[in-house]
């Protein structure tokens, strides 16, 4: 028979819903009706342990109960419980019984004689914490029986202690999550708690018998209440005040439904590179440092301080104690190590993030102190380290190390250090092979270094194929013929630094052990596991994180389901644990209107203009606010440019030789052509048919809300104002005049004379009259914003006789073109980031994105020399006001010489139900584009206490 | 006639690899002109030549498209079971004994009963999975549709036949024309703003299965509901929903289809009224019913079931930007984002399955053919 420890009963009637109606004893209750049946089962418990014991199969009286296996709180004591007034009182409206008052029914007899046909289960009691469920008991026994629908069980649970009990208690199968109840019980009281257990098939065909359902039963989380809420919360928790958002604290509770328009591709941070999936599960993660969402200062994140050394080169963290990732593991610098070193310095997890730690082509390290202190060891002072390391999502260690190549021990650990080891240093050794072949006199350096890289680069790959085969043989040839190649490379150059040597001997000696561990089997983890793990099909009780919501579950283009993580770090001045809500929905759509029509009916309760832009809803929100009780914020500029690129390259990179093109990249390297066209857009204009009205004008390369835009000119400030006047007398001033009086001024002789070209030059291109001043304007089609705004710049030019072909096309064709310098002008925008240096990519001269002008690598202008400079100088100084002296330098050099012709941007618009709090602080965010994505939403509640205590769906 | 459905489905194998051949093809001269998956990301300032060259090893795009192609094809037939038992891994691997040519070295995430198709590119998970996840909605739209088209516009063309040029007629061929000339995803923007705006549907609620259950717009489901699109699943309460969330969906999409349907069965059936027998059997006395429900309308069902063939794929295809609209999950709509992310694999597999859906509607269509008319024989 069951062991029983105590005076416990239980069992139960199970009711079956859906397709499968079977009765309790007491007539077929359906699933919502639950609170009614607990109350009539719960009587008389006593009295059915007694006389009606729970037949059971012998086999499962064997059975011991297993442990609880997830990663979920169960070792938890339940900590400092508050006054058992407090628990009464945010009781969930389905527990709302009383010990005692219950009626008596007497249904124990009933239960069991009424289904006499159908053998009930019980599991073997259960101890949970301070808990014990006796055990739970449940039919039909067969479980494919309820297959294709739902059932019931009920299970009594008594609390041991002399506290009062406040938890919450869950069914699981194999880790997935089934059916969950709060729990409330005074010191020794027992109830009995009904479980609906819903979605049987999803569990899997694997279910043989009721019992397995209920052999693992845990505690996850606490219940409601917000000072036992207080209790899961660190120590050293970061207090929320005014200054960081929170108008008003708030009471927890209730969920939130907002919108995404693109579906999340991957859930895993690092294996993202479009950043459309991390407006979802950003809300999952937290980081070391924030930015005040209020002045975009940098401020303590998980990371309670740090120092920076003497000379600047190490940077010491000293972490928050007592944090707790969402699964109730404790944080610790090791898991902040693991995320930096293993995951984002790892060559085989090609993310973008690891770009942004390279400084002067030498890896950022990091090294842990303590369990709460970690340093970075940086090779040359690098402000933007701050900057960059608050977007990085620190991962726990003990889920996702053995994902990670590197960290796992077999083949593919060694091919891994191997390979990484080598290609983390290939521009060190690439350097060093051109400067011995230099010195050598060697005709071309290039080539010859681009040779023997490719060939090594092949050899590796051969490997890692070697290896995916799994064929010993192979690996053996691969190996050797790899090591052969590094050692000659080793000797070829006798001028490598010892540390590239060490480099390479450490290399051959990791290839040298792949072979006995492929004889022994050994493979480890194949490079790609970690960019294939947290995927958007992966088990929602993977995934844990440190930010104040969980991913719970992905139905896939339809919704994300985030749960608060029971242990955030985050409390509000009064103490109450962070985020307020217990629930955040991400509905995903794929239209605007339909994501518009959801806000309208009511099914959403907030709707940002932001992500893709569409002002021109902003109109309609406006006049319908009123009647259908929306609050409308205007949050400000957001982040990112919209501009224009005149391809000053179209001949020399774009086709050499080419007169025609000559003529029009001597037209747009000519600056007063650019202010010219610059001074022809009417911005005000634009912004009123295009943004309704509410965008601004830009000027400057650094977006208007980031703390280095120089706003030293007031917000308005425009230098190139619309001034159709001034724009044409500048291009009569250059020689651009309509000679032939069609309305489109042409490339005079006296223009291209001016410019360079030679009597025999211009006799070989067209006459002065058919050399019309004509160029075509790109962008990516399906663009609405973009489409409106060509055409408007298409119109503004022909005003003052500049023809534009405006030709909307395919995206990555686009690309294709900006990257060859075969375009005439592309309008295109960027996403922007609060440090300017997040475009150093664009902005310097060997930027891979210096789209307008690659030439300038070779043979800089001056100004530019001068940027190259200015943003060097902006990265080796800790001193923001320094800095950003340095910055607003650089603003004003790229406002004068006007490679990008900058047009404007809308601000950030949203609109959410009344009753929402603290929204006003909704605003544009620097990475993530808008909505502060990162758990900017903590500090959202309800005012309406009805929304606050709905039952929550699903 | 099972060795002609044996033949049928054997041609249909060749059919289908030709098709994979072409589409592949399609899809190189595509990345020959706007590059692969990976280049999208060229202008996004954080990703680095590094990354990208990275990414391209990891997903295979630095092969060369013949073996991306052989190897693709490789995993459809090759979906074995065996499992590394020395290391536990969760992926496998096979390899030709020992011509370990590189396009035989074939990772496969998982063991499946199905075949594995590659890895889609954007989600890193086998294109099966992602398939599976999206065809249950397609399904969902599809079946209540089909059945609503056919049963509906059967009669109807039957009654425009023998009531020619009646009121009801023209009321009807006026209403089925004006569906089929109204763009589908038109029709459902109208709907959409209907019941969104005037006719403020947010704002009939009533309490439904404990909670207060509010009418809702687009979608197969309202949040509260989304989850399982399995109807074993599914509440009295999931039903209602999906109801609710249904008739647009057969409206839009159904409007259209009705009126070739409706037109095709009374052009036929008025071909089969005028005939000689149909006189003969009048002349008999045989009453009305008898003669156009058991002499003509059997008879004049032939053309509608030729129709069948397409109609299945188009019911599987045909409504993207409906499904875009109305916020649907269909095989479609993953087609199409695979689409603008080259998503190779995604796209074959996808065309290839649309092809099978083809064949396999043109063989049913035989067959039905063969079923309802005795004078047709298949050897």
């Amino acid at each position: 028979m069951v062991q029983r420890r105590g005076p416990v009963l239980l069992v139960l009637c199970v009711a079956s819903i859906a397709l499968l109606v079977t009765g309790c004893g007491n007539g077929a209750k359906t699933s919502s009706q639950t609170p009614a049946t607990n109350t009539q089962q719960s009587s008389n418990q006593n009295q059915t342990q007694q006389q009606n014991p729970p037949t059971q199969p012998p086999a499962q009286n064997t059975t011991p109960s297993t442990p609880p296996t997830s990663q979920t709180t169960t070792a938890t004591p339940p900590t400092q419980q508050p006054a058992a007034t407090n628990n009464t009182q945010s009781n969930p409206p389905q527990n709302t019984q009383q010990p005692g008052t219950s009626p008596q029914t007497g249904t124990n007899s009933t239960n069991t004689s009424s289904t006499p046909s159908v053998p009930a289960t019980t599991t073997p009691p259960v101890e949970l914490g301070p808990l014990k469920v006796a055990a739970v008991q449940s039919f039909p026994e067969n479980g494919y029986l309820a297959l294709g629908g739902s059932i019931a069980l009920n299970a009594t649970i008594e609390n041991t202690t002399d506290q009062p009990v406040s938890q919450k208690v869950a069914l699981s199968l194999n880790n997935n999550p089934i059916s969950a109840q709060d729990v409330q019980l005074a010191p020794h009281e027992q109830k009995i708690y009904y479980f609906e257990v819903k979605n049987i098939s999803k569990i899997g065909p694997q279910i043989v018998g009721v019992l397995d359902w209920v052999r693992s039963l845990e505690v996850v989380e606490p219940a409601l209440d917000p000072s036992v809420r207080a209790g899961q919360v660190p120590a050293d928790a970061r207090v929320v005040s005014q200054t960081e958002g929170i108008d008003e604290t708030g009471i927890p509770g209730g969920e939130v439904i907002t919108s995404e328009f693109s579906p999340p591709k991957t859930f895993n941070p690092y294996a993202s590179q479009e950043t459309s999936s991390s407006a979802v599960f950003m809300r999952m993660h937290s980081f070391l440092l924030e930015e005040n969402p209020v002045n975009f200062k940098l401020e303590p994140g998980l990371a309670r301080s740090w120092e920076i050394s003497p000379d600047g080169l190490v940077i010491t963290f000293h972490l928050r104690e007592g944090v707790k990732f969402s699964d109730g593991t404790p944080f610790t610098a090791d898991d902040v190590v693991f995320t930096l070193n293993d995951v984002i310095m790892n060559c085989d997890i090609p993310n973008n993030f690891t770009d942004s730690y390279i400084v002067n082509g030498k890896h950022v390290r990091y090294e842990k102190i303590d369990d709460n202190t970690f340093k970075a060891i940086l090779p040359a002072v690098y402000r933007p380290f701050f900057d960059v390391i608050k977007n990085d999502p620190i991962l726990p260690k003990h889920l996702l190390q053995r994902k990670v190549a590197r960290d796992v021990a077999g083949a593919w650990q060694n091919y891994s250090l191997a390979q990484c080891g080598f290609s983390d240093n290939r521009q060190a050794f690439r350097d060093t092979f051109a400067d011995q072949l230099r010195k050598s006199g060697a005709s071309d350096p290039t080539q010859q270094v681009d040779d023997r890289f490719k060939l090594i680069g092949t050899k590796f790959s051969a490997l890692s194929e070697a290896i995916k085969g799994q064929n010993v043989a192979d690996i053996k040839g691969a190996a050797l013929e790899l090591t052969t190649a590094l050692q000659a490379l080793k000797s070829d150059l006798p001028s490598l630094t010892a540390d590239l040597q060490a480099v390479i001997d450490e290399a051959v000696s990791q290839l040298s052990g792949i072979e006995a561990l492929a004889q022994a089997g050994t493979w480890g983890v194949s490079p790609g596991s970690f960019s294939d793990s947290w995927t958007v099909a992966a088990n929602p009780s993977e995934f844990v994180g440190l930010g104040p919501y969980v991913i719970k579950r992905y139905d896939v283009e339809q919704q994300v389901i985030l749960d608060r993580n029971p242990y955030y770090w985050k409390v509000d001045t009064n103490g109450v644990q962070l985020p307020y809500f217990e629930r955040y929905v991400v509905l995903i759509f794929k239209d605007i209107n339909t994501e518009l029509a959801k806000f309208t009916t009511g099914e959403t309760d907030v709707y940002d203009l932001d992500n893709p832009l569409r002002p021109q809803d902003w109109p309609q929100i406006k006049k319908e606010a009123d009647a259908k009780g929306w609050e409308t914020i205007n949050g400000g500029p957001v982040f990112g440019t919209l501009w224009v690129a005149l391809n000053q390259d179209a001949e020399v990179r774009g086709a050499p030789g080419n007169l025609s093109r000559r003529t029009l990249q001597e037209v747009f390297r000519d600056l007063k052509f650019r202010e010219a066209f610059a001074f022809s857009v009417d911005k005000q204009t634009l912004i009123q048919n295009v943004f309704s009205g509410i965008g601004f004008s830009q000027w400057s390369p650094v977006s208007v809300p980031s703390p280095f835009f120089d706003n030293s000119n007031g917000p308005d400030y425009d230098p190139y104002a619309f001034d159709p006047d001034k724009s044409k007398a500048l291009l009569d001033s250059i020689g651009l005049k309509d000679t032939d009086g069609d309305g489109v001024r042409n490339i005079t002789n006296e223009f291209l004379k001016n410019h360079g070209f030679s009597d025999a030059d211009i006799a070989k291109l067209p006459a002065e009259n058919d050399r019309e001043l004509e160029f075509v304007l790109a962008t990516n089609q399906a663009n609405d914003i973009r489409d409106r705004v060509s055409q408007g710049l298409v119109y503004d030019a022909q005003q003052v006789g500049i023809r534009i072909n405006y030709k909307p096309s395919d995206f990555n064709a686009l690309v294709t073109d900006l990257l060859g310098s075969k375009y005439d002008a592309i309008l295109l925008g960027l996403t922007g980031d609060s440090d300017p240096n997040s475009a150093v990519n664009i902005w310097k001269t060997r930027g891979h994105l210096h789209a307008w002008r690659y030439s300038a690598a070779d043979n800089p202008q001056d100004w530019e020399k001068q940027v190259d400079q200015l943003l060097d100088e902006g990265v080796a100084t800790y001193d923001f006001d320094k800095a950003k002296g340095y910055y607003v330098e650089f603003q004003h050099l790229v406002r004068d010489n006007l490679p990008l012709i900058y047009l404007m941007n809308q601000r950030f618009l949203y609109a959410s139900k009344k009753g929402l709090a603290n929204n006003k602080r909704f605003q544009a965010n620097a990475y993530f584009g808008y909505d502060g994505g990162r758990g900017f939403d903590d500090i959202l509640w309800w005012r309406d206490e009805a929304r606050r205590t709905e039952t929550l769906k699903n | 006639m099972l060795s002609y459905i044996f033949r049928r489905v054997l041609y249909m194998i060749p059919t289908l690899f030709a098709v994979t051949l072409v589409s592949f093809g399609i899809i190189l001269i595509y990345e020959s002109v706007s590059g692969t998956y990976v280049d999208q990301f060229r202008l996004n300032p954080n990703v680095t030549q590094e990354t990208r060259d990275q990414l391209e090893h990891q997903l295979g795009l630095d092969k060369p498209p013949y073996l991306r192609y052989l190897t693709w094809v490789q995993g459809i037939f090759i979906s074995t079971d065996a499992v590394n038992t020395k290391t536990g891994e969760p992926w496998k691997v096979w390899s030709f004994g020992h011509f370990n040519l590189p396009l035989l070295n074939l990772a496969i995430p998982y063991p499946r009963w199905y075949p594995y198709f590659g890895e889609s590119f954007q989600n890193r998970r086998p294109v099966t999975d992602l398939f599976l996840q999206y065809l249950p909605f397609t399904m969902l739209m599809t079946i209540p549709i089909f059945l609503f088209t056919w049963l509906v516009s059967i009669p109807i063309g039957i009654y425009s036949a023998t009531h020619q040029y009646s009121l009801g007629d023209h009321t009807v061929t006026f209403l089925g024309f004006l569906g089929l000339s109204i763009p589908g995803f038109f029709l459902a923007l109208i709907i959409v703003f209907l019941l969104a705006g005037p006719l403020n549907v947010g704002s009939v609620c009533w309490p439904m299965e404990g909670r207060k259950y509010c009418l809702g717009v687009t979608g197969i489901f309202s949040q509260a509901y989304m989850g399982s699109p399995w109807p074993w699943d599914w509440s009295w309460g999931k039903l209602v929903d999906y109801l609710w969330h249904l008739w647009p969906v057969v409206l839009v999409l159904g409007s259209g289809a009705m009126a070739t349907l409706i037109r095709i069965m009374r052009g036929s059936m008025l071909d089969i009224l005028g005939s000689n027998y149909i006189k003969t059997a009048k002349s008999k006395g045989l009453s009305d019913r008898v003669v156009v429900w058991k002499h003509a309308a059997r008879n004049a069902i032939n053309p509608i079931v030729s129709v069948f063939g397409q109609f299945l794929p188009f019911l599987i295809q045909g409504a993207l930007v409906t499904a875009v609209v109305l916020n649907i999950p269909t095989v479609e709509l993953f087609y199409y984002q695979s689409l603008l992310n080259v998503d190779e694999y995604v796209i074959v597999t996808i065309l290839m399955f649309f092809a099978f859906v083809l064949l396999i509607g043109n063989l049913l269509a035989d067959i039905l053919l063969a079923m309802v008319d005795p004078r047709i024989r298949y050897e």
